[in-house]
């Protein structure tokens, strides 16, 4: 299958991500800031998909960074890129405690699916305003990314977090158990699982699905 | 094996897992071979990956977000407990503390001082003018008894000779001690028997003390404020 548009693309590479992340043990801003160039949009990205939101992924995005600079001398090695999602994800689950602790929510938010008795989360109706990308290049529709997002933010926050990490950033499953520190069975777990709500959540909505993803039949 | 499996497996979980495995090539050869070989034969199976297929689909086609700013640190961030970087030398260097402390007190214990200088040189009295007569007496008293005389201030080691002239001196009134005076703290004696005066009964002169206490209290202490002054100066940028 080939790799979505909003994929990481190419793999990091690990030498100079080491040869940076030294400099930054050693405490230079500036390797670091090398470090948030690449990897700020995949960063931002798992943000915004796990969060709904644009500012509050931003901040998330923001606070991670600073957080992973003041812990960069714990880092013992491993791909650097996983390490900081899984600070980024940290980050949005303390998002998440912190949102459940306020009683108001939106009218999306409440009439969001919530399969496994988590409360409903945040709005998406500033889906499209808080994001950026090229119309020509985006294969669906704004109420069909909005259909999406609002299934996503209905799932538990690990299946979340496995399928977007998954499906839409396109890790492999072994980088997948290291952001989320878990096992490679507990990953294939979360990822089917989230897949099986969204193709629940979907359903409803076949309508709004593009003939290419309407069509049956394996295609392998 | 089974090429055509119209059976389905009862754990469904399971199979769905074996499924989603599936799409992502997450399956051995042979465990691939397999269920593709089962979902052929089972419309329930090749219901769901058709599902499971369209869900991930719809999920890659999303647009990747950007954020309009970027998330890079400041220069002037700092690890925890780390030395300051390179490029925050021009930063303000922070003065030491105990030139703060060291300016304050210099400053009280000048203060301290002039007050007590200005109290010697205001208050006069009768220890002024026994004290003038003393010194008087004391600067003529080494030519006439033919001993050099010395500023004590503790008593030396009592001999029995010292002892027997201190309890001489004792029963000599202050105003009787007209020979040889000597500025000894405690009370000193004089010797008729050896035909020389060693010594006079006298206290030490507390204005003088209090003058020099007060002198060392004000030059020290502007010492001491003066120091701390230029240490917390130099702490500030240039």
């Amino acid at each position: 299958m080939e790799a979505g548009m909003g994929g990481p693309g190419s793999q990091p590479e690990p030498d100079e991500d080491d040869a940076l992340v030294a400099r930054s043990q050693r405490g230079e801003v500036a390797a670091f800031n090398l470090l948030v160039a690449r990897y700020q949009d995949v960063a931002y990205a798992l943000a915004y998909r796990m969060l709904g939101d644009g500012e509050a992924a931003a901040d998330v995005t923001q606070d991670g960074f600073v957080a992973a600079f003041r812990a960069i001398r714990s880092f013992r090695g491993g791909p650097f890129r996983a390490w900081l999602l899984r600070i980024i994800s940290n980050g949005c689950h303390d998002y998440w405690r912190a949102q459940k602790r306020r009683p108001t929510l939106s009218l999306d938010a409440l009439t969001s699916e919530d399969p496994e008795g988590e409360p409903p989360h945040a709005p998406i109706g500033l889906l499209a305003a808080a994001t950026t990308w090229d119309p020509e290049t985006t294969a669906l529709r704004g109420e069909l990314i909005a259909l999406i997002q609002r299934a996503l933010l209905g799932l538990p926050t690990e299946q979340r977090l496995a399928v977007v990490l998954s499906d839409v950033q396109g890790f492999s499953y072994d980088e997948i158990a290291i952001v989320m520190a878990t096992s490679l069975g507990t990953v294939k777990s979360r990822i089917a699982r989230g897949r099986a709500h969204l193709r629940d959540a979907l359903q409803a909505h076949a309508e709004l699905l593009p003939a290419a993803m309407r069509r049956t039949g394996e295609t392998e | 094996m089974s090429t055509t499996v119209p059976e389905h497996p009862a754990d469904w979980e399971a199979q769905r897992e074996r499924l989603s495995a599936l799409l992502d090539g997450q399956l051995s050869a042979a465990e691939s071979v397999e269920l593709r070989a089962h979902v052929h034969g089972c419309a329930r199976c090749t219901d769901e990956l058709d599902a499971l297929r369209r869900v991930v689909a719809a999920l890659r086609a999303l647009p990747q977000p950007v954020a309009s700013r970027s998330f890079a640190l400041p220069v002037a961030t700092t690890l925890p407990g780390g030395a300051p970087l390179p490029s925050m030398t021009t930063a303000r260097a922070r003065p030491a503390r105990w030139a703060g402390v060291t300016q304050w007190s210099g400053a009280v214990a000048a203060c301290i001082g002039f007050v007590i200088l200005c109290g010697t040189l205001l208050v006069g009295g009768g220890y002024g003018a026994q004290n003038t007569a003393s010194f008087g007496a004391m600067r003529q008293a080494p030519s006439s008894a033919g001993l050099t005389h010395a500023t004590v201030t503790q008593p030396p080691a009592a001999s029995p000779t010292q002892s027997a002239m201190r309890d001489t001196a004792l029963a000599t009134p202050p105003s009787a001690a007209t020979s040889a005076p000597s500025r000894i703290a405690t009370p000193a004696a004089t010797s008729s028997a050896a035909g020389h005066t060693i010594g006079v009964l006298e206290a030490p002169d507390p204005r003088a003390t209090a003058r020099i206490t007060g002198v060392s209290l004000l030059l020290g202490g502007l010492a001491a404020l003066l120091l701390g002054w230029r240490v917390r100066r130099r702490g500030a940028p240039r």
